[in-house]
């Protein structure tokens, strides 16, 4: 398992996206020059990170991610999400999650989902503004809950920054 | 073979407070009370099993100390001020013991304090064999006894001292021991200890930053972790305390896990605890590490990956584990 890197330049901003795993042995892309825009990251297929892929991921956005324009992140995926609220650190307060997805299960067929929530819609620097704990499964039409605890997933929307 | 750890607290000494008991006391009564309200039979054994850690024992308050015992051998690894009350129980126990190792992993004073309070050290007939890597062994030992800190010289307990250096990651012999050391990644030169004996293994990484993390920044040192039955590892701090406290010298519990999972370990115990946290912020670190341990171990499932087979748990003072 490895990470897969792309990056394109889009005007002034710079986005890369991560696919794969965020481990030790990752290798993190350099910028020898402050970006003039952002630095938009979709982590949307980072499908696992490791608390040593963390401290590497921590240290590299401190030192790398010059930016005029400040670093977002987006579709950051469930894995992501988990890790961030647990491992404090992984964003500095510079950066800002500006869309993640929230996984749904269905008890009654196994279906799952997940739901992409963007800021400015279903949440802001306040908290979450519109946004539904049970949707009806596409599949048998029963409830479909979130899976995962509220209280736990979204904490990382009181941090500073956001 | 058999660990025992004596001391599980890093850098200085952090006693309980009669205060603290007080309100500790307090607190477990008071949730009694409520579930005798309850009508609940319930014993009061029974009851304390249902209490988090910083509510009953706590994780203990003295620096690094272990015993390793395999057959009639028995290695102590570092002096902390948990030596002294391994150094009680034997007097009253074994007052004929004649012979005693100890390995030194460096001599900050977390890991030095518990040696003036040896009382072998005083005995005539005892032999205290005391290894390390480091070439000043000798000097750091002597620096303990010395005025106008401790008022015995060096004199007096050179006699039942015996020096051996030991050379880095080459196996040493130690009655029914085998011992290697590897070099951790401390502010001073700091050298861990793979103990083995019986066809069991101790990796013991305590005062470790972890700064190489993957094996070939580990290179050989990777030989201290691959495939222990118990690795005992240094989480002073919390994962983000750990990220901001850059060459301090000290790790976090999810960085032992990852190294755990990878390097094959069985059973992972965590100590060095940080003296400014009360037993409750150190449960509190124990929890963070186990939602990252059980995230890490979902997500793996997801991936396809094999799960794993790992036992871990903050150490407690006083711990016994029998390999
Ligand atoms: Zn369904
Ligand atoms: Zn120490
Ligand atoms: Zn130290």
């Amino acid at each position: 398992m490895s990470l897969t890197i792309k990056i394109t330049n889009v005007g002034r901003d710079v986005h890369l996206s991560l696919e794969g795993v965020l481990d030790e042995n990752c290798q993190l892309p350099e910028f020898p020059e402050v970006i003039q825009g952002e630095l938009e990251i979709c982590l949307e297929k980072l499908t696992m990170i490791n608390s040593l892929g963390c401290r590497k991921w921590a240290h590299w956005i401190r030192a790398q991610a010059k930016t005029k324009g400040g670093v977002s992140l987006v579709k950051c995926s469930p894995a992501i999400m988990n890790q961030i609220n647990i491992l404090a650190g992984f964003l500095p307060e510079y950066a800002r999650v500006d869309s993640f997805y929230v996984p749904y299960y269905c008890e009654g067929c196994g279906y799952e989902d997940r739901v992409l929530l963007t800021r400015g819609h279903e949440f802001d620097t306040t908290g979450l503004i519109s946004f539904a704990e049970e949707v009806p499964c596409p599949g048998c039409k029963a409830i479909m809950a979130m899976e995962v605890l509220r209280e736990r997933y979204f904490k990382f929307l009181a941090r500073k920054g956001a | 073979m058999r660990v025992r750890l004596w001391g599980v607290r890093g850098s200085l000494p952090a006693p309980v407070t009669p205060e603290r008991l007080r309100l500790r006391l307090e607190e477990v009564l008071a949730q009694f009370e409520r579930l005798k309200d309850q009508n609940l039979p319930i014993t009061a054994r029974q009851f304390i099993e249902t209490l988090p850690t910083h509510l009953t024992g706590g994780y203990g308050g003295n620096t690094s100390c272990a015993e390793v015992t395999h057959g009639s051998t028995r290695l102590l690894i570092d002096s902390g001020s948990g030596l002294r009350v391994f150094s009680d129980l034997i007097m009253k126990t074994e007052p004929q013991c004649n012979e005693f190792h100890i390995y030194f992993t460096h001599f900050h004073w977390d890991h030095l304090i518990g040696l003036p309070f040896f009382a072998p050290l005083y005995m005539k007939g005892r032999t205290i064999h005391c290894y390390a890597v480091h070439d000043d062994l000798e000097e750091s030992l002597r620096s303990v006894f010395r005025k106008p800190t401790f008022p015995v010289p060096y004199e007096v307990v050179q006699k039942q001292i015996r020096i051996h250096k030991l050379k880095p990651r080459e196996k040493a012999r130690i009655g029914e021991l085998e011992i290697t050391p590897y070099q951790l990644d401390h502010p001073d030169p700091c050298w861990g200890v793979r103990v083995e004996g019986g066809g069991r293994s101790l990796a013991w990484a305590v005062d470790t930053e972890c700064t190489r993390i993957t094996r070939e920044e580990l290179g050989p040192d990777v030989g201290l972790y691959r495939d222990a039955d118990l690795m005992v590892f240094d989480a002073q701090y919390s994962f983000g305390e750990a990220l901001e406290k850059i060459n301090w010298g000290h790790s976090s519990g999810p960085t032992g896990i990852d190294i755990a999972l990878r390097e094959q370990v069985k059973l992972a115990l965590f100590v060095h605890h940080d003296p400014s946290s009360d037993c409750e912020a150190i449960g509190q670190a124990e929890d963070q590490t186990r939602q990252y341990f059980d995230q890490l171990l979902k997500a793996r499932r997801q991936s396809g990956l094999k799960t794993s087979d790992l036992v871990w748990r903050f150490a407690r003072e006083g711990e016994i584990i029998q390999l």
